[in-house]
């Protein structure tokens, strides 16, 4: 088949065909080159084992499926199956039984997907232990992050699609949003990139449990990359491509070791990735500024070849930690900012089709939705283990415990049955102020640059156009 | 403080002169230089080189005055550089007003969804021209009023001789008065237009500049501090300003002072009696005359003022001391004037919070003793009436209460799981939108049916009225003769030609009543009856049903249409200014020979899902017994629907009346062609 016929367009010269064919060699040779996370040699002094790559974060990609799972879960009550749902989710959270099939990511025409059950990735995995011990402020109940996302579970399981409309709870999107932040969020933050970097805590001289191929510090450093959610070879791919793989575009992207298949070990985009890959497509960097810092991180360690890291040593290993922590936490922030300008342009929909008699249903859906998201990113936030102050309890205060239902009112607080208790004279058009208020105060605080969904954009682009208002021209 | 780098600054000075939004733009000071060229030439016959050695002669531009000019332009931008980036900005004024508007009008406003871009562009590009210039003038002429003001304004006016740069020479007290001056009017500007018009919003430009600044300067604004006399035709100097103008402004004589005070547009000086038209062959001395000695001084020029300053505030005090000024706010407080008012507080804090806890404890349950009630009445003009049926029946509630559309959108989104047993709101017509919705029930309860007129509750017996209000003709009693008044056909006769108040056409009681009159004369007459109300409106509908009655007192128009009930509000108000409306207005109850005045009603209905179906009704029954009848009707100064049940004093003093016994239920049926019908007449 000639090119003319492929390409419909003259047939192309010789020159042309070298040019492309350089061009082509390239761009792949550029992916394959970029650094992937892993592997890296075994370095334990001592391991007489078999084994050669000493990167292990299995237990982390099983609990991002579970994640995954849990959430589709959520949104698969009728009304009448609540104990059956219910039951299944919980095992999905807090149960370790093997034989739990994947929910999600399944198979998805040619995006075939190498495992249907969490145990090929790794065994006896909970969501529930890992899970933020403080309490969550941003919830009604004063209930540890482990009791919000059993109550919400409860009620998920009770509510058909995952929806509440007395409430305007989406559940599969706060369960989801929230235990990413309480569990992933929280552990790499708070434990692995923290506790577990002090020179007594899981010494890099010492594999990390009797008879492992790893050092406590190469496992420790493996487990917050896990937990983070990116693939291995996301290095060498671009936030849309990153982002396109959770949402299983093109197999090629995903698939690196060109097996045909996609690994969810290793080369799927979970959690925070995925959200660092979206904030990125609007010119941030958080996706490879985070990959980067592991990278340079575990390539530290490893270079320390099984020996105690000095405090030099430690001393930059924090330095990139901290790279990590700033900009994971400025993502979750980034989400919860393009939420809660959904949640603006939502009100303001509502508004008119109140006004106008027409059908709410389906905006009072979208609405729930994208509350749901910026609640469960917010109460994330709280989760990482770092207190925000006054920044949380403002942002507490103006998101409210629930979206301000149509005619005014919101979920104030529970009782002691476990039942939403709705008052307050909170109404529509002041809740669109609060959410202008959410999106200030997460920009100041956070240093948020992306800013998707900015609903005071309009105005900034006028004052942009307008340039500097320093006129002190004497007229 | 001072964090410019020397680069900085030095881009700073030479952004004067190479930024197009900066007056000193070198295209405006080449085309001000050829504007003042051919002036001389044409008009002055001079030749083009002697002009040129004039423009540009040496005494001018290397004068003292000149070179004190030069000084403050390279010092003040050292200094008001540092400070007005940290002074409240535009941004912030902006996202201050884009939020408060939302507070104000309740939510998001699309105005003008049907305008094109442009003339969106086109108007806030002017309304930014006007309000700028506007407050220039305004801030200007404080400047001069102001002693205080006026000692930092007076180093602009102590240049002896003018040239471009002279604009710059500005106190930096000034100059940060002239930053927040302008923080604030394109803060506002930008704040109210985005919030009205969203992304539509944008500025005529050219070469970066808003588009009338730009012809404004390529114009020769520069030659307003120059000593080329140009000046325009007189009648021109009447909306335009004039260098020559400025000039004036700047004269040391004083029969030129305090003149001019306006940048472009003359109205503002005229309007407030400034204005002065410039002379032939004007031939000025600028500056402030004797003093201060050496006026082109740095001590002069900065810290001079300040001196001056001190001494004003401190003449300011010593007289004040001598004859006390005492403002109302200054007065001692009157602790007996504030007793009642603190025992008034007291006595309500605990009431208030008793009724939070009620509210907030009002979480909507369904249980066999409750009822849980969804209303668009306000707590206030329902609790105590719930509360005495809780009493009498032993029949809890739990109450919400919100917006009429709003909660009735609520109850079809939650369908089956809503805790609504009964929904009541107010006018027919939003009933049968409950009802077209499917989300109330019918029900035989013969209590209700032998209670209630047939034509005060719907056909179908989903809704039934609670109470009647009905919308009538208010009057301004000093301009009107109640004689002239007969039948809402008869508003739209022309001698009510810019006489008529009324609310917009998205309002559901105009609705309602429109949809009576498809009713009674049919659509092409209501039509053409609405097309000459229209016509007789004094200005644009919008406002409250009270908005109207106080329009009419304050003689913006003569007649109104209003609901019953907000003249009773007037009446009763505490505010002395609402009772004083109200004796200003008339009332007259209009067709009271034919089909009798238009009445609508507050209504409640059962929901279709309710759990509670026998509480619900409970609460229906007890809602028309005659007491809650009398009570229910009295607080909301409406008329209660139940024949014989008393009538408040305040509404028989409306003296008796005719009403229109039309089935409501065909207000609700009419309500769509009611609103094609407004829409079609230019009813907005």
């Amino acid at each position: 088949m000639c090119i003319k016929q492929l390409t419909g367009i003259n047939p192309m010269t010789s020159k042309n065909y070298l040019v492309l064919a350089v061009a082509g060699l390239l761009a792949i040779s550029g992916a394959a080159l970029a650094e992937t996370y892993g592997p890296f040699p075994v370095t334990v002094k001592g391991y007489s084992g078999d084994k050669s790559d000493s990167t292990s974060y299995t237990g982390q990609a099983a609990r991002q499926v579970l994640h995954n799972s849990l959430k589709k879960l959520a949104g698969q009550g009728d009304g009448s199956n609540t104990a059956e749902i219910k039951s299944q989710m919980m095992a999905y959270y807090a149960g370790k039984e093997e034989g739990r099939a994947i929910l999600d990511p399944q198979s998805k025409g040619d995006f075939v997907i190498l495992q249907t059950e969490v145990d090929q990735i790794s065994k006896g995995n909970d969501l529930k232990g890992k899970t933020y011990k403080g309490v969550v402020n941003g919830w009604p109940g004063k209930m540890t992050g482990a009791e919000v996302i059993e109550f919400m579970i409860g009620k998920a399981a009770a509510a058909k699609g995952g929806f509440d409309p007395l409430t305007g709870y989406d559940y599969p999107q706060l369960i989801s949003k929230f235990a990413m932040g309480a569990v992933f969020y929280n552990q790499a933050v708070d434990n692995y990139l923290n506790e577990k970097l002090s020179a007594d805590n899981k010494p890099n001289s010492e594999p990390y449990s009797e008879g492992k191929h790893y050092t406590g510090k190469e496992h420790s450093w493996d487990e917050a990359f896990g937990y983070f959610g990116a693939p291995a070879h996301a290095l060498g791919l671009d936030a849309k491509q990153t982002y396109g793989i959770a949402k299983k575009k093109d197999i090629g992207v995903a698939d690196h070791d060109k097996d045909g298949k996609v690994d969810l070990y290793r080369e799927m985009t979970y959690a925070h990735a995925y959200y660092a890959a979206d904030a990125d497509k609007s010119g941030t960097n958080y996706l490879h500024a985070i990959f980067q810092a592991f990278l340079d991180g575990r390539k530290l360690i490893s270079d320390a070849e099984g020996e105690a890291l000095s405090d030099a040593q430690r001393a930059q290993l924090i330095g990139y930690a901290d790279t990590i922590k700033t900009n994971w936490e400025k993502v979750i922030a980034e989400a919860a900012f393009k939420y809660a300008g959904s949640v603006y342009k939502d009100l303001e929909k509502l508004q008119i089709i109140v006004e106008s008699d027409g059908d709410a249903n389906d905006a009072f859906r979208a609405y729930g939705k994208h509350w749901g998201e910026l609640k469960g990113f917010a109460m994330a936030l709280e989760a990482g283990g770092k207190d925000l102050g006054e920044v949380g309890v403002r942002m507490n205060r103006l998101i409210g415990y629930g979206p301000v239902l149509l005619g005014g009112g919101q979920v104030t607080g529970i009782d002691a049955s476990g039942n939403y208790v709705i008052g307050g004279n909170q109404d529509m058009g002041n809740y669109m102020v609060h959410m202008l208020k959410v999106q200030k105060l997460l920009a100041e605080a956070f240093g948020l640059s992306a800013r998707k969904n900015d609903a005071t954009a309009e105005l900034e682009d006028l004052i942009e156009s307008l340039g500097e208002s320093i006129a002190v021209e004497n007229d | 403080m001072f964090e410019l780098t020397v680069q900085e600054l030095l881009a700073d000075w030479a952004g004067q002169f190479l930024n197009p939004r900066k007056r000193l733009f070198w295209g405006y000071l080449g085309s001000a230089f050829l504007i003042a060229l051919i002036w001389m030439v044409l008009l002055g016959r001079e030749r083009p080189v002697s002009a040129c050695r004039k423009l540009l002669a040496r005494d001018l531009w290397c004068s003292a005055s000149a070179r004190a000019d030069y000084a403050v332009f390279l010092i003040n931008t050292v200094l008001l550089g540092s400070i007005v980036p940290r002074l409240l900005g535009h941004a912030a004024v902006a996202v201050f007003c884009f939020s408060l508007l939302h507070d104000l009008f309740d939510g998001r406003a699309i105005l003008l969804p049907e305008a094109p871009a442009w003339a969106i562009a086109a108007g806030f590009t002017l309304v930014l021209f006007v309000a700028d210039d506007l407050t220039r003038y305004v801030v200007h002429r404080l400047m001069h009023a102001v002693p205080l003001l006026w000692t930092f304004h007076k180093v602009h006016h102590s240049a002896t001789r003018l040239n471009p740069l002279t604009v710059l020479r500005t106190h930096p007290v000034e100059g940060i008065l002239f930053a927040l001056r302008g923080a604030l009017v394109q803060g506002l500007c930008i704040g109210i237009f985005v919030y009205g018009f969203g992304d539509r919003v944008s500025l005529f430009m050219v070469l970066g500049a808003n588009a009338f600044k730009f012809v404004f300067n390529a114009l020769g604004a520069n030659l307003r501090h120059s000593e080329v006399p140009i000046r325009y035709w007189p009648w021109l100097e009447n909306f335009l300003l004039s260098p020559a103008q400025h000039q004036i402004h700047h004269s040391e004589d004083a029969r030129h002072h305090d003149r001019n005070f306006g940048v472009v547009l003359a109205c503002w000086d005229r309007f407030f009696g400034t204005h002065c038209h410039s002379e032939p062959n004007q031939e000025l001395r600028y500056g402030l005359g004797p003093a201060p000695a050496e006026p082109h001084s740095l001590y002069a020029l900065y810290l001079l003022p300040f001196r001056e300053g001190a001494g004003v505030i401190h003449r300011t005090m010593i007289r004040c001391w001598r004859r006390p000024l005492t403002p109302p706010w200054c007065r001692p407080t009157n602790i007996k004037a504030t007793e009642p008012f603190m025992k008034s507080i007291n006595t309500r804090i605990p009431l208030a919070l008793a009724l939070a806890s009620m509210i907030a404890g009002s979480a909507p349950v369904a249980a066999e003793d409750v009822v849980n009630i969804y209303s668009a009445r306000k707590e206030a003009l329902i609790l105590p009436l719930l509360q005495r049926f809780e009493a009498d029946t032993g029949i809890g509630f739990r109450l919400v209460t919100g917006k009429a559309d709003g909660l009735l959108k609520r109850i079809e989104i939650e369908g089956e799981a809503t805790p609504a047993d009964v929904f009541i709101t107010v006018d027919a017509g939003r009933l049968q939108r409950a009802k077209s919705a499917g989300i109330l029930q019918s029900t035989g309860n013969p209590v209700l049916h032998e209670a209630i007129p047939l034509h005060l509750r719907d056909k179908d017996s989903q809704w039934f009225g609670l109470s009647r209000r009905a919308r009538i003709i208010f009057y301004a009693r000093d301009r009107v003769d109640p004689a002239e008044l007969s039948t809402y056909e008869a508003l739209a006769d022309e001698k009510w030609r810019g006489r008529l108040c009324i609310r917009s056409s998205s309002n559901i009681y105009n609705q309602s009543l429109v949809a009576s009159m498809i009713e009674h004369l049919g659509e092409a007459r209501t039509e053409q009856w609405a097309r000459g109300l229209v016509a007789n409106f004094a200005r644009k509908p919008g406002g409250g049903d009270t908005d109207q009655l106080h329009a009419v007192a304050a003689g913006q128009c003569d007649l109104t249409l209003v609901n019953t009930y907000y003249y009773g509000r007037l009446v009763n108000s505490d505010k002395e200014k609402d009772r004083a409306a109200a004796e200003k207005i008339g009332v007259f109850w209009p067709n009271q020979d034919g089909r009798g005045a238009h009445v609508n009603v507050s209504g409640a209905g059962i929901v279709r899902h309710a759990r509670n179906r026998d509480a619900a009704e409970a609460l229906l029954e007890f809602l028309v017994a005659p007491e809650s009848q009398s009570w229910y009707a009295e607080v909301n100064n409406e008329y209660p629907v139940v024949p014989g049940a008393p009538v408040s004093d305040t509404l028989r003093r409306l003296g008796e009346f005719e009403a229109d016994t039309l089935n409501l239920t065909l207000l609700g049926e009419n309500n769509r062609a009611a609103l094609h019908l407004m829409d079609r007449a230019g009813w907005r």
